[in-house]
């Protein structure tokens, strides 16, 4: 309870500060704000634990409705779940003990605006991609620290010759 | 109606873990059909090679300064064991609604109004706290004009919805004009392009 007071309080420190800073710059930049503002997603279900951590601040627990944002880095504890949908209604969940960091996303199809770039840094995901991957198949990437992840789509498909590991010269040249 | 544009290309899982007993990575990506049943694609690739995995149910291993193993059948345990809490905690997809208006007004059709029913009992059973309203307009007319029917008519049906009782800080209002059709027709008051589209996620 004296943590969660704490977090309120906290946030809505951080929150005044944030108003200032818009205030001050709206009249230059209001165009840019509001795109950087756009969400990425939003939390659709968790169980246990589960928090993000935004723009380097303490870690928050996610409850929800809540909406994430590009560089929120988001993280679930021991026994605990969560499911977001994201703006291009890919949906995206993490199992326990993972770390997830929207690294980039985009989604402005109107504007030929698109971009799904996301970090599985550690733990377990489930995944199904949506508009981004079928507009645009390479403009969605999953990074995971030993491997990169890349959606081809489905009029594409191109068998690759096999033993990969023969083959090293074809990597990162797609 | 329920339009027909939220197919998706494919399910793919992934465990970032140290090596399971067996020795055997736990690095592991697999795919899986997504839920209308189609297969997907995806490239895994790393500095020393790549693997495409095309078949539901296989995956591949990685592993620091290694090519990502050969597609392999996973066993159902390993499934389970890897992604099981992933899988379960992965949201249904977000469904959406069209509704269509009379021509050059917020006024909607008479079918499109019997749908609201229905899209208030979705975003109940979902319990949506996210739900997008996009008002379009058909070409006719001045297009800031038509920014600002889209805009009325994304409202009306907002304003429609959150009096049926759908908590209105779930809502996200926005207007396109007329700069995304869902047709494209030469009638410039293509009844289909006079639209709210509303997406429950």
């Amino acid at each position: 309870m004296i943590k969660n007071t704490l977090h309120s309080v906290l946030g809505a420190q951080v929150l005044a500060a944030l108003t200032l800073i818009a205030l001050i710059s709206a009249p230059l930049s209001s165009t840019l704000a509001a795109e950087a503002d756009s969400p990425a997603g939003s939390v659709k279900s968790f169980t246990g634990q589960a928090q993000v951590a935004r723009h380097g601040a303490a870690p928050a627990p996610l409850n929800p409705g809540d909406r994430i944002f590009e560089k929120d880095v988001l993280t679930t504890g021991k026994d605990s779940s969560l499911g977001l949908v994201m703006r291009d209604n890919s949906v995206v969940s993490l199992g326990p003990g993972s770390r997830l960091v929207v690294e980039r996303f985009l989604f402005a199809p109107e504007k030929g605006a698109l971009a799904s770039i996301l970090r599985v840094a550690k733990g377990s995901s489930a995944m199904v991609t949506g508009e981004i991957a079928k507009l645009s198949p390479n403009s969605m990437k999953v990074y995971t620290p030993t491997a990169t992840i890349g959606i081809r789509g489905t009029h594409f498909l191109v068998n690759v010759e096999d033993g990969a590991e023969t083959a090293p010269a074809e990597a990162g040249g797609r | 109606m329920r339009a027909p544009r939220l197919t998706s290309l494919v399910v793919l899982m992934l465990t970032v873990l140290a090596l399971s007993a067996c020795g055997k990575s736990r690095n592991v990506v697999l795919l899986l059909p997504d839920p209308d049943g189609h297969v997907g694609s995806v490239v895994v690739s790393n500095d020393q090679g790549s693997q495409t995995l095309t078949q539901a149910g296989t995956a591949t291993r990685t592993a620091p300064k290694a090519a990502p193993s050969q597609p392999e059948a996973l066993s159902a345990e390993e499934q389970e064991q890897l992604f099981g809490p992933a899988m379960r905690a992965l949201p249904s997809k977000p469904v959406r609604y069209i509704l269509y208006f009379v021509s050059d007004g917020v006024q909607l059709t008479q079918e499109s109004k019997a749908l609201l029913p229905k899209v208030v009992a979705t975003s109940r059973e979902r319990q949506s706290r996210d739900i997008a309203v996009v008002g379009h307009a058909s070409k006719a007319g001045d297009e800031g004009y038509n920014i600002e029917l889209s805009r009325r008519r994304a409202e009306t049906v907002r304003k429609l919805l959150v009096k049926d009782g759908l908590p209105p800080e779930a809502f996200e209002v926005t207007s396109h004009g007329s700069t995304n059709p869902l047709v494209i027709s030469d009638n410039p008051h293509e009844p289909k392009n006079r639209r709210v589209e509303i997406t429950i996620r």
